[in-house]
């Protein structure tokens, strides 16, 4: 649900400001890694006396909350830092983030990085019926996404889990990735498109006092889109 | 090949077989994680459309608002700062003792709740939106100096080759 808010919120807050520019691709991508990065990185400082406990005495931050344990080194890291994590190594994104919640910020901004590419072409006027079309194609990339992830996962990884889960690693796998969170990010900017389309922004007050509560990050709602 | 058969047999029969067996906990988790964005989707359509419906003017209640608001820090910090309340509590026990010796009760959940909202108001507004400004202006500076956009932008030929094919597509089916 995370995936599909933010990127129906971000469709509606700059779909009227794309342009077709690496400049602007740049700039956008900037604008929001500058907005999520000063936060995880005063979160992430607060890991430092964790290396040194675990250098001491051999155990690692995660304790009991989490199923599986980080590799805090300085590598780690750096990924965290720049929320690269996740990206490349398949099935330890999540493993890999000293901050173990990264993983949503880290899919996050790999959809941001998509985000220049795919709103321009997607940025049209559909009927109804292509609106539940796109989103049923793009629900069924996901499910399909989902599966090849699992048919090429490593043979029975468990994620750390011990086999009398009895597979419920299966849950991880899928949800920490970040390459199945792009089509539910296309599902949300249609559906933000066909908010657009539908929602009078310009027409009704009580719209924009609304959506601005909610877009409070997307200052775009608050006037009229040129 | 087999086994990569009886591994995807695996996956289906844990997401939907796996259900009605296990009952909760992650395997009822992974089939609303597969099953659930359209019908999210709806719903946040639906707000859209329907601004004045209860469920809106309910998520726009301002304790909600407020959480949302500071949503992203809470995220970001409850994981530090349980580990730090569980280093306090049983001081360096935690680093030295197993897991489960060192495991907090339930009821512990609302003191952390409450000091990891106070330290996320903190963070943001003291490190989160101030800061927001000064690294999009760093960040501007120092990529000007090393990327130049005089060359041909490939994101233009990328994107009239997108709306090309979406063209196509349309006009064909």
């Amino acid at each position: 649900m995370f995936f599909l808010m933010s990127c129906m919120l971000l469709t509606i807050g700059y779909a009227c400001r794309a342009e077709a520019s690496l400049l602007w691709a740049w700039d956008f991508i900037l604008m929001r890694f500058s907005l999520l990065a000063p936060s995880c990185w005063f979160a992430l400082s607060l890991f430092i006396p964790f290396i040194f406990m675990q250098r001491q005495y051999g155990k690692n931050s995660v304790g009991d909350y989490y199923m599986t344990e980080t590799n805090e080194n300085i590598t780690s890291m750096l990924g965290s830092m720049f929320f690269l994590n996740g990206w490349t190594d398949l099935y330890q994104g999540v493993g890999n983030n000293y901050n173990l919640v990264l993983w949503s910020t880290t899919a996050q901004l790999y959809c941001y990085l998509w985000f220049p590419l795919l709103v321009l072409p997607l940025h049209t006027v559909r009927n109804t019926a292509r609106f539940i079309g796109e989103v049923l194609s793009f629900y069924s990339l996901y499910l399909f996404v989902s599966l090849l992830l699992f048919w090429w996962a490593p043979l029975h990884y468990t994620f750390g889990y011990s086999i009398t889960y009895q597979g419920q690693y299966n849950y991880p796998l899928l949800h920490f990735n970040v390459h199945n969170k792009v089509p539910l990010f296309l599902i949300g900017v249609v559906a933000g498109f066909q908010a657009l389309t539908n929602m009078s922004v310009v027409k009704s007050e009580l719209y924009t006092l609304r959506w601005s509560y909610v877009c409070n990050s997307s200052p775009c709602l608050s006037r009229k889109p040129s | 090949m087999v086994l990569r058969v009886q591994q995807l047999s695996l996956f289906v029969k844990e997401t939907i077989v796996g259900y009605t067996i296990h009952g909760a906990g992650y395997t009822l988790r992974l089939d609303l994680e597969l099953a659930l964005p359209p019908v999210f989707m709806l719903w946040l359509y639906s707000f859209t459309q329907a601004p004045t419906c209860l469920a809106y003017r309910w998520c726009c209640w301002k304790p909600f608002l407020l959480m949302g608001k500071y949503s992203f820090c809470i995220y970001l910090l409850h994981f530090p700062i349980i580990t730090y309340y569980a280093w306090a509590r049983f001081g360096i026990e935690y680093w030295k003792t197993s897991s489960d010796a060192t495991r907090l009760y339930a009821w512990e959940i609302i003191p952390c709740f409450l000091i990891v909202s106070a330290v996320a108001m903190f963070v943001h507004h003291f490190i989160e939106e101030p800061s927001r400004d000064i690294t999009y202006k760093a960040l501007s500076k120092i990529s000007s100096i090393f990327i130049k956009w005089d060359s041909e932008p490939l994101l233009v030929l990328i994107n009239r080759t997108c709306t090309k094919a979406v063209s196509f597509i349309n006009a064909t089916v």
